[in-house]
């Protein structure tokens, strides 16, 4: 489903991402873990499109497709998505209303019709629920004023509804309290089928504790120096990353 | 002879000629205002770029325009569906329809006028030598003080006299479009409103100003609005004027004791809008709210310049206006809040925010309190922006497309004055004008 091949990438000059070669298919789950500054966030940025990074070399294919060329929207309709780090503030503009055009850009990408006003919300009520988010959310402008429990879970909330193929999410655990953090495994849980793939970039491994990786990465300086199953994050856990810096070198 | 003089000549040279047509009206106290008023502003002269009130807008393109005033009413080639292409023609209520400066019965509906709202064109006042009225009026346009209402005062024509009487609520707006024709020669109009709402009474009024499609003309109105113990007045301003026309606009309001006056200026035409308000607060316990959406784009000039006067203690006002530029439009804002030594306890507050779409886009905020009395809250903020990219990148990477996002973002800008607007058909017709103008008009995507 993607295919990441020696990817190299610069924001203003400096080299962040050095080399990465990964590749995910279907009815997986990947995580990215790493230290601060490893080059996880910018991963993700680089695969949902934002166009601060410059590929100075390397190639992304998606779906067969070079999701380089793709503009972000493209990306996104053809089932990319990408649940933030930090979710924007957009006053003015309501969270029904945001959720509602992105559901229906994504299927008339795929010949289908709007989806209308009543459907919408037998479809939204359920993943409320899900989220355990109060239905008055929906009325509010898009994380105005959410806590940052609650911004994450409105990504979830989105991601639930848009139903990607390829979910990458971008430190979504980073400050969230357990019940909230339980929220959000179980959230992938429920979406994780055998045609759809998770990216899951995370700088703990308390999240890979609900959400059972099939492979575990690590991203140090750029590249990824080591990978293993779920097993390599506990073992990351107990050691630390200072570990990786001494023995990432010969893997 | 200066340019100035010459522009000003023109004026004095058509005053005399209107002068010629009003032989009974000589010697009534109307015609003594308009000589007053003629005399006032050859005394002011149009003001250039010294004038602190006019840095920012510059005048001499349209003074160096030949437009003559429409003396007189002659007959119209509109039909109803003219009119009804401007908008709103399924509002409920009454419809009053100017063209040129002058009623056009024809196309107005004055049976939908309510029971207790008295309506009268001030030409039909003029005719039946019924001055009463017109001796109230200029209470608070002051001629004398503002050379575009002396030129209006001037040309006193024909406009309208709304009396709602005490008691009196009056559910059904007033809509009154005020509609320029294509004409060989660019002409000026000088339309007048004058509404008295008397005690306890309340009133919806919609002011409306348009041209037919084409026309370059000049628009100098002045609207007093007088609000008596315990009146409410919604009153709404539109201004869709041609893209080559001008509009300068002077609006004058006094409030008594437990009034509320609701403003909301909607400007969204003419090459060069100016737009002044006025608002006394003379009685306690009264509120002034005066809320503004103004669009510019190519090169068009939005001017929107406040005062709230507040003269009584425990009063209320507030002024937020938010601007929408793109290309190589021009907006100003200059807001006053003056509060007087006897205003104690007031509560007053004032926002201009800008957005800016372009890198050629640019605005003049100018807040300013002035404050005598000690014990008041007052607040003023000005913000100038552009869309944010991590906003735009946020909606891209759910599906959709750059054009869209923006067009989201400019919108949910202008929502915070726009859903102020409690009437209905207003709130719609203005999110219309907003849908057209991002749609059509605006190319975010380069």
């Amino acid at each position: 489903m993607l295919e990441i091949k020696n990817l190299h990438t610069a924001i203003d000059g400096n080299e962040i991402l050095r080399g990465i070669d990964l590749e995910v298919n279907k009815g997986q789950i990947h995580a990215i873990m790493g230290p601060n500054g490893s080059g996880k966030s910018t991963l993700a940025n680089v695969l949902a499109g934002k166009d601060d990074y410059e590929v100075i070399e390397g190639s992304i294919t998606y779906q067969g497709e070079d999701l380089l060329e793709m503009e972000p929207e493209d990306r996104a309709r053809n089932g990319m998505f990408l649940a933030f780090q930090y979710p924007v503030e957009i006053p003015g503009v309501s969270n029904s209303y945001l959720l509602k055009t992105a559901l229906n850009e994504i299927r008339k990408h795929q010949g289908m019709e709007e989806i209308d006003a009543a459907d919408f919300l037998a479809l939204i009520k359920d993943k409320l629920n899900s989220v355990d988010m109060d239905p008055g959310f929906m009325s509010r402008p898009v994380n105005q004023g959410f806590s940052g429990g609650e911004k994450k879970r409105n990504e979830i909330l989105q991601m639930s509804v848009l139903d990607p193929t390829l979910s990458v999410l971008d430190e979504t655990d980073s400050g969230l309290d357990i019940d909230a953090l339980k929220i959000v495994a179980n959230g992938v849980n429920r979406l994780r089928r055998d045609d759809n793939a998770f990216l899951i970039v995370t700088h703990y491994q308390r999240l890979l504790q609900y959400i059972v990786p099939d492979y575990v990465h690590v991203l140090y300086r750029g590249k990824i120096v080591k990978s293993g199953d779920k097993e390599l994050a506990f073992e990351l856990e107990e050691k630390g990353y200072d570990w990786l810096k001494n023995n990432g070198r010969e893997s | 002879m200066a340019a100035e003089q010459k522009e000003l000549q023109k004026y004095i040279l058509d005053f005399e000629k209107f002068e010629q047509q009003v032989n009974g009206q000589n010697n009534a106290p109307v015609h003594q205002m308009r000589k007053d008023a003629i005399s006032a502003f050859k005394d002011m002269g149009f003001p250039g770029p010294k004038d602190e009130e006019w840095r920012f807008t510059n005048l001499k393109p349209m003074l160096q325009k030949d437009f003559k005033p429409v003396l007189q009413s002659v007959s119209h080639p509109l039909s109803i569906e003219d009119v009804d292409q401007f908008g709103m023609d399924d509002l409920e209520g009454a419809r009053l329809v100017f063209v040129d400066g002058f009623f056009a019965p024809d196309l107005s509906s004055e049976s939908e006028i309510e029971t207790g709202v008295q309506v009268t064109t001030m030409g039909s006042l003029l005719e039946s030598n019924n001055y009463e009225v017109i001796e109230k009026m200029a209470r608070v346009a002051h001629h004398r003080e503002e050379v575009f209402t002396a030129l209006n005062s001037a040309f006193l024509n024909d406009g309208l006299v709304i009396h709602v009487k005490d008691g009196v609520s009056g559910e059904k707006p007033i809509h009154v479009v005020f509609v320029s024709t294509k004409k060989d020669q660019h002409q000026v109009t000088f339309p007048r409103m004058y509404v008295y709402a008397g005690k306890n009474s309340s009133l919806k009024l919609i002011e409306h100003y348009v041209g037919m499609e084409e026309a370059v003309y000049f628009t100098n109105t002045v609207s007093e609005i007088w609000l008596e113990v315990n009146a409410t007045v919604d009153h709404y301003k539109i201004q869709n004027d041609t893209q080559d026309s001008y509009h300068i606009g002077n609006a004058y309001v006094y409030q008594e004791k437990d009034t509320n006056f609701n403003s909301h200026s909607l400007s969204f035409g003419a090459a060069l809008s100016r737009n002044n308000i006025y608002a006394r607060l003379d009685g306690e316990n009264s509120t002034t709210l005066l809320n503004g959406l103004y669009m510019g784009h190519r090169k068009q000039h939005a001017d929107n310049h406040l005062i709230v006067d507040h003269s009584a203690p425990h009063c209320n006002s507030h002024q937020i206006y938010r601007g929408i530029l793109a290309d190589k439009s021009h907006g100003v804002f200059s807001g006053k809040i003056l509060v007087r030594q006897d205003a104690q306890k007031t509560d007053a507050d004032q926002a201009n925010d800008a957005l800016l779409l372009s890198k050629d886009a640019q605005i003049n905020s100018k807040p300013q309190l002035e404050i005598y009395a000690d014990d008041v809250r007052c607040t003023h903020g000005a913000t100038i922006g552009e869309l944010h990219d991590d906003a735009i990148f946020y909606l891209m990477s759910r599906g959709i497309g750059k054009q869209q996002a923006h067009n989201i973002l400019t919108y949910a800008f202008a929502r915070n004055v726009i859903d102020d607007i409690k009437l209905s058909r207003v709130k719609t017709f203005v999110e219309d004008m907003l849908d057209k103008r991002l749609e059509q008009d605006i190319n975010f995507v380069k």
